[in-house]
């Protein structure tokens, strides 16, 4: 799903968006586009960003097979969007605009800001977004930060159902997220890749794992000791890529 | 029985808390400086939380009668922001030489990042300089593995084991940070890491030499109770009161007293409680009669 194109995908995004949103709402947000297109201000934009769910409301939009098909995007793989609401969808949309205003190096400290000082639906949006995004693999060390939120919502959002790891996280931060999942009671089948990115090392700190839940005399989720059996059945190389 | 909890986050709690402790024997704490759980975006917030903890917060334990004192330090998992690390970092100094400060801490790993460990290697420097000692927070992923990477950095740095305390040791670690000469600091948590029965077995197996237990008590589901809590199950275990009073009062006064900044025969008494007293204007208080205590009597 990651090899859609930024612009394919944010038009894809406003077709749902227009489907999903009272007229009057999906004209509000065209007016906003045009003022981003016309003269863009970073105020003006975390302004929008961060209102986004107050103007244009957490709920999820529903997206259909063909529509779908029309961003060349099956519809098994567009199982994702299920998650999103209009405020996540509308954000891309505005975040996808900013960036094309934006050097690398800009760009790279626009996402890191709007994850730092984002509340927390803004930082989910936020990490939904990030596979989508132009060149996605600078914005990896957000993404990393991500992973130490105290917040499981927001923890979730990078580290479940999301191709973002997969795709650019250094095999230690993919196996940080592994083992945190782990420790929160989540599902690892959540993980996208996650068996891709098996590696020897993940092999050691699952096994380094199980033996401190035994020694403390705890239960090991019988998912994780499966997935430790698959590990080791394979022959993995030591880097998980 | 006098308890000093060598790690609290008290600016995470209450005045209950701080009463309910009293009560329970505490007469000591240490709050490490950590991270807040909301990541700060800047270094004049750090600032203004160590000066909370010199300042309010150690008022704060005056008023119920308990002695406080903190450590500083960049926590490892804010070390990862580069930015903010050096300019904490260019902070310490300045910190580090404040009378209730005992320590350098909470340093060490989190995630197991070079950022981590170079920020971990200058603030164990940092100690030497001022011949401080040093609290390490142990990462709770991938903890044996963390754990013997810490060992091997503060091995590399030439700081004496005995100005070392690795913290948030389980049963998986105790062997090896015992071994290497340092402290050995164990959290008890009502519901994970260290439970006070599992605590008491490791009491009975490695006796009480450099042994420490704390609450960790912060933000999150804890509570600041846990070492009292430990006592009554070390006793039901017929661990003697001796070994505990090593563990739970001896122990962290040793450790803590190689920075020169403790006053055992200070410590050995309770602050004398007087509630009329302000700090930067602002009382404990609100509306009640302020308590004055005429001797060590507590409130």
């Amino acid at each position: 799903m990651a090899n859609i194109n930024t612009d394919d995908f944010s038009k894809f995004l406003l077709k749902l968006l227009q489907n999903s949103l009272p007229t009057d709402k999906y004209s509000k947000l065209l007016d906003i586009i045009k003022t981003f297109q016309n003269s863009f201000n970073h105020m003006s934009f975390f302004r929008f960003y961060a209102g986004a769910g107050r103007i244009f409301g957490n709920t999820l939009v529903r997206c259909e097979s063909n529509l779908a098909a029309e961003c060349e995007l099956s519809f098994d793989k567009a199982q994702f969007l299920s998650l999103w609401s209009n405020a996540d969808m509308v954000r891309f949309v505005f975040l996808s605009l900013a960036l094309e205003r934006l050097n690398e190096k800009e760009s790279i400290n626009f996402v890191d800001d709007i994850y730092t000082k984002g509340d927390l639906k803004e930082q989910i949006s936020l990490l939904r977004s990030l596979c989508f995004l132009p060149e996605a693999g600078r914005f990896v060390d957000t993404a990393i930060e991500a992973l130490r939120s105290n917040s499981t919502i927001v923890f979730e959002s990078i580290a479940c159902f999301n191709e973002y790891p997969y795709r650019y996280f250094p095999l230690l931060h993919f196996n940080q997220m592994v083992l945190k999942i782990i420790y929160l009671g989540i599902d690892i089948d959540y993980i996208f890749g996650l068996r891709e990115r098996g590696s020897s090392e993940l092999i050691r700190a699952l096994s380094d794992y199980v033996t401190e839940r035994r020694s403390a005399r705890r239960a090991v989720d019988l998912k994780v000791m499966n997935f430790l059996q698959y590990l080791e059945d394979n022959n993995l190389n030591t880097t998980g890529v | 029985m006098k308890v000093f909890d060598p790690h609290i986050h008290m600016i995470s709690r209450t005045t209950d808390d701080y009463q309910n402790m009293q009560e329970q024997g505490i007469y000591a704490v240490c709050e490490p400086a950590f991270w807040l759980g909301q990541p700060r975006t800047s270094v004049g917030s750090f600032e203004d939380y160590f000066l909370s903890l010199v300042g309010w917060e150690r008022f704060r334990a005056s008023q119920f009668g308990i002695h406080h004192f903190c450590t500083i330090g960049l926590n490892p998992k804010e070390a990862n922001n580069k930015r903010l690390a050096v300019e904490v970092m260019e902070l310490l100094p300045r910190y580090l030489e404040k009378e209730s400060v005992i320590g350098v801490g909470e340093i060490g790993f989190d995630d197991l990042t070079m950022m981590e460990e170079k920020i971990f290697m200058e603030q164990i420097s940092l100690a030497m300089e001022f011949e401080l000692p040093i609290l390490i927070h142990t990462p709770h992923r991938d903890k044996k593995e963390g754990t013997s990477r810490t060992i091997s950095i503060v091995k590399e740095s030439g700081i004496r084991p005995e100005m070392v305390l690795v913290d948030h040791n389980t049963e998986e670690t105790i062997r090896s940070v015992l071994e290497g000469g340092y402290y050995a600091g164990h959290s008890i948590y009502p519901n994970t890491k260290m439970s006070p029965q599992r605590m008491a077995d490791i009491v009975k197996c490695y006796g009480t030499e450099r042994i420490v237990i704390n609450s960790a008590a912060d933000w999150g589901v804890s509570s600041p109770l846990m070492v009292p809590r430990t006592i009554e199950v070390m006793r039901e275990n017929l661990i003697s009161d001796e070994d505990i009073e090593q563990i739970v009062w001896k122990n962290p006064i040793g450790f803590f007293s190689q920075s020169g900044r403790l006053d055992f025969t200070l410590l050995s008494e309770r602050p004398k409680i007087d509630q009329s007293q302000l700090h930067c204007g602002n009382s404990i208080l609100r509306g009640q009669e302020p308590y004055r205590a005429k001797g060590d009597e507590l409130l």
